[in-house]
This record gives structure tokens, C-alpha cells and sequence, in this order.
């Protein structure tokens, strides 16, 4: 375990590594997507209030979800960049903050033609959404970051002080259906006790959140892998991965 | 399958707009988060071919040959880090 963990510390080893990954996540995530997207569409029931508008949970909640767990990836590399000074964690954070910020959006975005036929609007300024804005507004503060600073140390280690300065939003963004009147239903999934989700409409939902899971994980490494590059043009394991020495 | 018709599919019951609306952002969003790291890989893997074949012709040629480039590895290299 410690030395795998020492593995993804060097460049060469990981980019190895994650072009294998890559391979075969890509394939079956797309296929898992493709799988999930079709029963949650096509085969499962329509809710008995909602009718058809529900099936925006299937693409809503997994973007919402892994947003979330996301954001606690990214912090998790900020951290690990400040305290060892490991390259590579800066690259994962920095690979990590767009794929969170476009998982947000589209949370965000569903949420909002969701609301429509359901609420009767496409925006309340509610503690669930509000919140949920402010996630999207602190991926999208590293993602400038980044690019605002010509030093890349500096600029890593700005990111990571406010990736983990905002990790106080996660918790208020799980509990804040719970803590404050919204319009925004309460979870139906639970890790204790009954789920509130009948199983010909949780499977499809089980499915849609591992494919995002994956997806998370693949343009991560996929963006990862094109910064490795990059940094390393001048080392001789990139130049032989060209097809070079 | 719970629909009998490919119009009910579309229609949804009166839903059809915001629910097929909703997965047409998602799809293209998601195939945009995975085609533009590879589009990046391809395109620098390309420079870096394009730079190692310029520095085997540079070691071969001239001194104008060689400041030739030179200058045009470093505008290579200026263009790709103002693309990010």
C-alpha cells in the first residue's frame, strides 16, 4: 500500500501507470453511462407525483455527488501539496478543479429545468443552491488561480490554501436540507437505515453515480497526463513515449 | 421498457423538453470534459516530436541553420504556454 502511494509520487511510474487505466475505464464507464442512462430514461417508472421530469435525477444527483467528493479530492491534493511539497499533488489538484467545476455546472443546470416543471421555477435562492453556486464559484476560483500566478509553486500553493479553506462548504452544502426550510427534497439515499427510493428506480440511479465516479476519475488522469507531459518535455521518458531515444 | 412509442419517448407525458434538454447539456459537456485532455496530449506530443526532430537537424546543419531553429523552437514553445 505505502508503495504504491510512493509509486504515484513519480511522474514516469504514473503516466505508465494511468495510460493503462485509462484503457479500460474509458470503455466500460462509457458503457456503464451508456447502460444507466437507458434504464433510467426508458425502462424504470415514472414517479407517481413527478411524473417523467424525474428522470433528471439520473444525470443531477451522480453530478452533484461526485462534485462533492470532488471537491474534497482536490482538497485532499492541496493539502498533501502543502505539507510534502509533492509535484504531483499539484498537478492532481489542478487536473481536479475543472472536471469539478463542470460536474457543478451540470448539477447546477439540471437542477435549474428540473425546477421548472416541478417548482414552478428555474431558480430560489435556497441553502441547498446557494450553497451548491458557491462550490462552482470556488472550483472555478482555483481553476483562475492557477492561471493568474507566472510562479507555478506559488500559484499551487494559493489553490490549495483556498480549496481547503472551502471545504467548510461541503458539510454545510449535505446537512443544509436538513438545517433550513427548501424547497430542495431531502436525501433519498441513505447509507443507514431505509432508502426512500424504490429499487426499480435505484439501480439505474446506483449505476449513473458509478459512471461518474469513473468519468471523475478518468479526466482527472487524462489531464493529469497531458500536464505530466508537458513539465517533462525535456525528460528522456517523455521523449521516448514520442517515440523519441 | 415503460413507453409503447417513440413519440411517447420524446413527449414524456408533457416532461420530454426538460428532461431530453437536460441530458443533451449533460452529454455534451461530458464529451467535451473528455475529448479536450486528449486533443492536449495528441497536439503536445506533436511539438515534441516536431522540437526533437529540430534539434537533430540543428546539430547537423549550419550556424544560420542552427539560430534559424532556435528561434523557431522558442515561438513554438511561447504559442504552446500562452495556450495553456
Amino acid at each position: 500500500m505505502w508503495s504504491f502511494i510512493h509509486k504515484l509520487g513519480s511522474p514516469p511510474w504514473f503516466f505508465r501507470f494511468s495510460g493503462n487505466v485509462v484503457k479500460w475505464l474509458l470503455p466500460v464507464t462509457i458503457a456503464v453511462l451508456f447502460v444507466g442512462a437507458f434504464w433510467g430514461l426508458l425502462v424504470a417508472p415514472p414517479d407517481y407525483r413527478q411524473g417523467n421530469s424525474y428522470r433528471i435525477i439520473y444525470i443531477h444527483v451522480p453530478a452533484a455527488v461526485v462534485s462533492l467528493a470532488g471537491y474534497y479530492v482536490m482538497a485532499l491534493a492541496g493539502a498533501i501539496s502543502l505539507i510534502w511539497r509533492i509535484k504531483m499533488a499539484d498537478i492532481a489538484m489542478k487536473a481536479a478543479a475543472p472536471v469539478g467545476a463542470v460536474l457543478t455546472g451540470i448539477a447546477l443546470v439540471t437542477g435549474a429545468i428540473w425546477g421548472k416543471p416541478t417548482w414552478g421555477t428555474w431558480w430560489v435562492w435556497d441553502a441547498r443552491i446557494t450553497s451548491m453556486l458557491i462550490l462552482f464559484f470556488l472550483y472555478l476560483g482555483v481553476v483562475a488561480l492557477f492561471e493568474a500566478y507566472e510562479n507555478k509553486a506559488a500559484a499551487a500553493k494559493a489553490c490549495a490554501v483556498l480549496s481547503l479553506v472551502g471545504t467548510v462548504n461541503i458539510p454545510i452544502i449535505y446537512k443544509s436540507v436538513d438545517w433550513w426550510y427548501s424547497l430542495h427534497q431531502p436525501a433519498s439515499i441513505k447509507f443507514t437505515g431505509e432508502s426512500a427510493i424504490d429499487a426499480s428506480m435505484l439501480y439505474p440511479l446506483l449505476l449513473m453515480i458509478t459512471a461518474f465516479y469513473g468519468l471523475f476519475a478518468l479526466v482527472v488522469m487524462m489531464n493529469m497526463r497531458a500536464d505530466l507531459v508537458w513539465h517533462h518535455r525535456q525528460s528522456s521518458w517523455v521523449r521516448q513515449w514520442a517515440g523519441f531515444e | 421498457m415503460y413507453f409503447d412509442s417513440l413519440t411517447a419517448v420524446a413527449h414524456m407525458d408533457g416532461h420530454g423538453v426538460y428532461v431530453w434538454l437536460a441530458y443533451a447539456i449533460t452529454m455534451v459537456l461530458l464529451s467535451w470534459l473528455l475529448w479536450s485532455p486528449s486533443r492536449e496530449l495528441r497536439k503536445r506530443k506533436l511539438w515534441i516530436v516536431a522540437e526533437a526532430r529540430r534539434r537533430a537537424a540543428s546539430t547537423n546543419a549550419t550556424p544560420e541553420a542552427k539560430t534559424q531553429s532556435e528561434q523557431a523552437m522558442s515561438t513554438d514553445r511561447a504559442q504552446m504556454e500562452t495556450q495553456g
